[in-house]
């Protein structure tokens, strides 16, 4: 393989390749970086086997012979951060690789590329196609809803519905439920599909579609590619059952809450200050025309914080109590200024909703 | 037979075989057995024959199953980095296996936890293999934070734990997999194994394998750890010795115990280090119960009994019809009971002086 590349192109792909290298992982081969070359493109690959990247660059490549090296990441990609010149030139005899630019000489020692388990590439039909911006969002809205050391490994991903035109991200812990919904923008629909994604290669996706205007996404038997723009993230799925989450989304809630978002956060926010371990809850006390939230710790004392909310379906004052760190958690990945909280009975749980497009349950907690 | 390279296992091989055969594989296998017969290489070739793509069946009396050894998914099983081929251990400076390897916690490693690489989907081959040595030294919240994804492995998920005793093994986890015993290796295949692994003479060879209890792990440490030149000072110096020169030999043993420590720790925790000292010390015990032990045998047995120091059989010969066997037999008794001090962590010196004191009263007959 002989490559003549623009430095900071390579560069840059190879420390988007790094994110997800395993520097420390007992199979040397998974330390490095894999570099494949036609003709037309470079592709640098990398695997942690949970989630892989494969970044395809077309512009300042000038590929004089094609090939394929296994090199060890974290070196090669200090090198090529620390050269200043415009080119390097990229060698590879058999394993072992020659990165030369005019004043410096670098020969690697790299591994056997067929030792690479193999990532799987972006298939050529059946992809579906969102905005980057909407999926970071409802990224952004679901993941930390996921169950952490949940002994329900599924809970610990990320569900994803692709039906029709429709995208859903669905993440709970048991205590709360996130779904986030989404319009496909084209691409061939594959009919109704779904896949569990590990949280750890959500926040790979969320991160790495940040510049992309528009990514493509195929779920397949065993994987999720996610494409944008050079880059494709691969992640392996979950093999479990995710919970039936329709049925945990309540629909006979008759009273109604409008409340201004940032408000609703800070007064949160106050009322969780007097709260502890043992009495993790808010009291959320509803009249017509007002919101008093009120916290008590044993020991610690009694908080009482008060904002302005419209309240319907009953006349009466209604009293119904939440973890806090749940309501913060949500009210802070909201983006409009207004929710609706959706309640039914102190015991029956609560239902944030913003828009059409985002659904929040949380499980009430008691208080005595 | 694909089993063929497992050698001197033949129900362990037997079981594996006819399990492959009939494509009636359990979803977990507990292999048990001492340290250093076979169990990691037999767990090697059930993966590797699992994960091959074009598996070559033989029928016959005994219909057999083995790896074609050129699929894809073969050259990576050879090349140690197949990636749903997940092998986890105990780390060299942990007493035992935590948590973190378990399931993701903050302290986690980078890379899968076990659980995660039983539950992902897999990679590239039709099933995935989680091998988890020291299974047995899981503490109590590690085992039980495995026990609901051991449980309820999907389908396609094989497990295999490696062991060296069921005692500490959880119930739980006990009754769930399938049982597969490994037993101790005939002496003379360790001995050949071992000359010819370390370059050491036949004798030399000999004389470590009676001391490996049939373990080539246990026989290639004791090559490591000169424990040769340490039996030639003990066996010269201990017939003779009395009270005062007892304490010397105690002081060269705990000398040798700890310079090898020293030398064949790796991680440079102190964690690592005791326990390879207490490992030493627990081999120096052996050789010294192993002469009573002969004499027994030697008492009783007579001309063709089987020795661990054949050759010092005059040496063995002369206590054998010096003391009693009643006396022997005590003395043997106490040198196992040193053992298990060693590992109640009991004053590592003092231990060791005892020890040696008590040999050097026992062989007091021996003495002009």
């Amino acid at each position: 393989m002989k490559v003549v590349c623009d430095r900071s192109i390579l560069s840059d792909a190879f420390q988007m390749a790094l994110g997800v290298v395993n520097a420390r992982s007992p199979k040397p081969a998974l330390q490095c970086v894999k570099i494949e070359s036609t003709k037309k493109e470079v592709r640098l690959l990398a695997t942690d086997l949970e989630v892989g990247i494969r970044v395809s660059l077309t512009e300042g490549m000038d590929v004089s012979q094609g090939g394929e090296a296994l090199l060890p990441g974290d070196r090669v990609g200090a090198i090529l951060k620390e050269l200043t010149s415009e080119k390097v030139t990229l060698a590879v005899e058999e394993t072992s690789a020659v990165l030369e630019t005019e004043d410096s000489r670098f020969a690697i020692m790299g591994d056997n590329p067929a030792s690479f388990p193999s990532v799987p590439d972006f298939g050529k039909d059946g992809a579906t196609e969102l905005e980057a911006e909407a999926l970071r969002g409802m990224i952004r809205r679901t993941i930390f809803a996921t169950a952490r050391e949940a002994a329900r490994y599924a809970l610990n991903g990320v569900l994803w519905e692709i039906d029709g035109k429709e995208v859903r991200l669905v993440a709970t812990d048991g205590h709360r439920l996130a779904l986030a919904k989404g319009e496909c923008k084209g691409g061939k629909s594959a009919g109704k599909v779904s896949a569990i994604v590990p949280t750890k290669a959500m926040q790979l996706i969320e991160r790495s579609i940040q510049d992309a205007e528009t990514v493509e996404v195929q779920i397949g038997e065993k994987e999720l590619l996610v494409k944008a723009g050079r880059v494709v993230i691969y992640s392996r799925l979950v093999d479990g059952h995710f919970p039936k989450y329709e049925d945990v989304i309540p629909k006979d809630s008759d009273k109604k809450a409008k409340l201004d978002t940032a408000a609703m956060l800070s007064a949160v926010r106050k009322a969780s200050l007097l709260t502890n371990e043992e009495s993790r809850g808010v009291k959320l006390t509803f009249r017509a025309k007002q919101l008093v939230l009120s916290s008590r710790a044993p020991e610690m004392g009694e908080a009482k914080v008060t904002m302005a909310a419209e309240f319907e379906g009953t006349d009466d004052e209604f009293d119904v109590a939440f973890n806090p760190y749940f309501l913060i958690d949500v009210l802070k990945v909201v983006a409009g200024e207004t929710v609706t909280l959706q309640l039914k009975s102190a015991n029956k749980p609560g239902l944030i909703r913003e828009g059409n497009h985002y659904v929040h349950v949380i499980m009430p907690v008691n208080i005595l | 037979m694909s089993f063929a390279e497992l050698q001197h296992q033949p129900s362990a091989a037997a079981a594996l075989e006819a399990a492959l055969a009939a494509e009636r594989v359990p979803h977990a296998f507990i292999f048990c057995g001492p340290a250093g017969v076979g169990k990691a290489l037999a767990a090697r070739l059930l993966a590797r024959t699992l994960l091959c793509e074009r598996p070559k069946t033989g029928r016959g009396k005994h219909p057999t199953v083995a790896a074609c050894g050129s699929c894809p998914q073969c050259l990576l099983c050879d090349a140690g980095t197949h990636p749903d081929l997940n092998w986890f251990a105990k780390p060299a400076d942990r007493a035992e296996l935590p948590i973190s390897l378990v399931t993701r916690r903050d302290d986690s490693p980078q890379g899968l936890t076990i659980n995660e690489s039983v539950q992902l989907k897999p990679m590239q081959a039709a099933c995935r293999v989680t091998v988890i040595e020291d299974a047995e030294e899981m503490n109590a919240s590690a085992a039980n934070a495995f026990l609901k994804t051991f449980e309820e492995s999907p389908q396609g998920s094989y497990l295999v734990l490696l062991v060296t005793s069921l005692d500490t093994l959880l119930p739980t986890i006990r009754s769930r997999g399938q049982l597969v015993r490994f037993r101790s290796l005939p002496h003379r295949f360790v001995a050949d194994l071992l000359a010819r692994d370390t370059g050491l003479g036949a004798d030399e060879a000999a004389v470590l394998a009676r001391f490996s209890e049939g373990s080539i792990q246990r026989a290639a440490a004791l090559a490591r750890s000169d424990f040769l030149a340490l039996r030639r000072d003990v066996l010269a110096a201990l017939p003779a010795a009395g009270r005062a020169e007892a304490l010397v030999i105690a002081d060269a043993v705990m000398e040798w115990a700890s310079r090898q420590a020293g030398e064949q720790q790796t991680t440079g925790k102190k964690v690592e280090e005791n326990e390879l000292r207490r490992t030493h010390l627990k081999r120096a015990l052996d050789l010294m119960g192993s002469l009573l032990r002969d004499a027994l045998v030697a008492a009783t047995a007579g001309p063709e009994a089987d020795l661990i120091n054949a050759d010092a059989t005059p040496l063995v010969q002369r206590i054998a019809q010096r003391l009693a066997p009643d006396a022997l037999e005590r003395g043997l008794r106490r040198m196992i009971e040193y053992q298990t001090y060693v590992d109640r962590n009991v004053h590592n010196a003092l231990l060791i002086e005892n020890a040696c004191l008590h040999m050097a009263d026992l062989l007091a007959p021996l003495r002009p």
